[in-house]
């Protein structure tokens, strides 16, 4: 195999690959991947839940800093009040974490509430509403975050630690160290996707969910209860807005720093379209993302051995800050490239963004 | 989505190619005799000049030029603008052209009044924007005013931090509250007992209309 390294210019991308799959198979790279996108995919599952009913929820990003804000200031709290509580064995949990990721996700369904009466009752336009929860999330929790400048931390979930029998065994031991190294919250995204996939497509409720999203009169010909099925369906997809936001400030840092998200909202907005609109495809969707975002730092510090590896380090000489830069725009550049072509032309749930007003009714 | 990746491509330049020595932080060399210039000794008097003639020019185009009416017509209903001839796909490219020049104005004026590039220009002026277009009701003259309430607010901002201690923050905090209201007018006219005027609000029904539909082919 080394001779194909060799070919003029081809050998790069043989090398590249090569490099891939050495990351792969024998670091961590998968289970940073799945760190990643944990995120993606929660935002994306809220997505799902709201755009399949018929609500564009856009501001999937203010659901998740104030979650991330609520669940931190909760958590800090809550370990200021018992600073003896002993981390449990598994995952480092103290009653503090625990409470935050509660708050977090009570925080995701407040605001999805609001966002859910805005576009309901008050049947104003969605894009805007979201927008202006995008708006007032930054400034809310930039407000208070520098009003009260919290200084004490809760910690932070730890990643899961594959018991000694288990990573003897040999494919189980590999997927326990490489791929499930992460942290609960990441983990439950393996739970949460093919539950939501399922019920999506082989429930009643998921039955009734497309068809609101798809014809919402028809739905309510037939005695679906529209206002109220979208009302839950936006309500409790602020839990994974919720959890994604607990993320942040629970698992991936265990601090909260002002307009944290870094536009992770809009790429699991991205993802949802990426995956038409099912769990599960956009999940495959927030893994792409991910794995740009974790092989990135890889290349940077790990990087791979050769001529490419070589070729690299002389662009880091020249060009430190482009590089640095470049590799931390890779995820940005590919939400974009595969919105403008990859997926082609997708298409959402017809009622999507529009007010359901009952026949007769004003 | 965009934001980021010119915030990063734009962070390397200034650091890796376009740095001048000697400033304790990373920012390009000054842009000399292109410096906007001040008019009556007051900051801003200039920049205020070209906005306020480019919004006289924008409210020509729109309410008193063919294109103008092909534009409003397109946003207002996309099919009856291709039943009577007018080409949506050709409007959506040459408005969002036109918007991008707005914008680059917008940067190009707040550069060179500043003098140079600093690596790291953050700002939330273009989410502000999206509120001012929004409160001024898609209307130059709206525009000019809504965009006076928000640049007021945003002066004054840093003097209430430094003497009543009140986080900068709250401006973007009220901009989000004043945008959630006007998406719920009805709400708040029925609450405030307000007589609603005979038009809906067409204007702001139209951005999520849009939304996922695909362009009109």
């Amino acid at each position: 195999m080394e001779f194909l390294y060799d070919i003029p210019g081809l050998g790069y991308v043989f090398q590249l690959l090569g490099y891939l799959v050495d990351q792969l198979l024998t670091t961590n790279l998968p289970a940073r991947t799945l760190f990643f996108s944990t995120p993606l995919a929660l935002g994306a599952l809220c997505g799902v839940m709201c755009e399949r009913s018929g609500i564009v929820n856009i501001g999937i990003e203010g659901l998740m800093l104030t979650a991330a804000f609520v669940g931190f200031m909760a958590a800090m709290l809550v370990s200021e009040a018992m600073p003896d509580a002993e981390p449990s064995g598994v995952f480092g949990a103290t009653p503090a974490l625990l409470v935050g990721v509660l708050a977090a996700i009570l925080a995701g369904m407040a605001v999805s509430a609001l966002h859910a009466w805005m576009s309901i009752s008050v049947r104003a336009d969605q894009i805007i509403t979201g927008t202006a929860i995008i708006i007032i999330a930054f400034g809310l929790t930039g407000y208070l975050n520098r009003l009260i400048s919290p200084s004490g931390s809760a910690g932070a979930f730890k990643t899961f630690v594959p018991p000694e029998w288990m990573a003897g065994i040999p494919i189980i031991g590999w997927i326990a160290e490489n791929v499930l190294s992460v942290g609960p919250i990441s983990l439950s995204v393996l739970i949460f996707v093919p539950i939501l996939q399922i019920l999506l497509f082989r429930s009643r409720w998921g039955l009734r969910t497309r068809a609101v999203g798809e014809h919402p009169r028809a739905a309510d010909t037939v005695g679906v209860d529209v206002i109220r099925l979208r009302y839950r369906n936006v309500i409790l997809g602020g839990i994974f807005a919720g959890l994604a936001g607990g993320w942040l400030t629970l698992e991936a840092n265990a601090s909260f720093q002002n307009g944290m998200t870094a536009n992770r909202g809009f790429i699991a907005l991205a993802a949802v379209i990426f995956g038409r609109w099912t769990p599960l495809g956009s999940f495959g969707g927030a893994l792409l993302f991910g794995f740009s975002e974790a092989i990135g730092i890889a290349i940077r510090s790990d990087p791979p051995p050769g001529d490419l590896g070589t070729w690299l380090s002389g662009i880091q000489a020249s060009y430190p800050s482009l590089y640095n830069n470049a590799f931390s725009a890779l995820p940005y550049i590919l939400t974009i490239i595969v919105l403008a072509g990859v997926v082609g032309r997708s298409i959402p749930p017809a009622a999507v963004g529009r007010p359901y007003v009952k026949e007769g009714a004003n | 989505m965009l934001n980021s990746l010119a915030a990063f491509v734009l962070i390397g330049l200034v650091n890796d190619i376009f740095r001048i020595q000697g400033p304790t932080f990373a920012r390009t060399a000054d842009v000399g005799n292109a410096k906007l210039p001040l008019w009556f000794d007051q900051d801003g008097i200039f920049q205020m000049a070209i906005a306020l003639t480019l919004a006289a020019l924008a409210y020509v185009l729109i309410y008193r030029t063919t294109l103008g009416f092909e534009i409003r017509t397109t946003g207002a209903n996309p099919s009856a603008a291709r039943y009577a001839g007018m080409s949506p796909r050709r409007l959506t490219v040459l408005t969002l052209s036109m918007c991008g020049l707005f914008a680059g104005l917008a940067g190009a004026i707040e550069i060179l009044s500043l003098g140079y590039y600093p690596a790291v220009f953050g700002t939330t002026i273009g989410f502000a924007g999206i509120t001012v277009a929004l409160l001024g009701r898609a209307n130059p003259i709206g525009i000019v005013l809504a965009a006076l309430l928000l640049g007021g607010m945003r002066a004054g901002a840093p003097a209430m931090q430094i003497t009543a201690d009140i986080p900068i923050e709250i401006i973007d905090l009220i901009q989000g509250l004043i945008l959630l209201f006007l998406a719920a007018e009805v709400v708040i006219r029925r609450l405030l007992r307000i007589r609603a005027e005979r038009v809906t609000p067409g204007e702001l029904q139209t951005v999520s209309r849009s939304y996922g539909q695909g362009t009109a082919a």
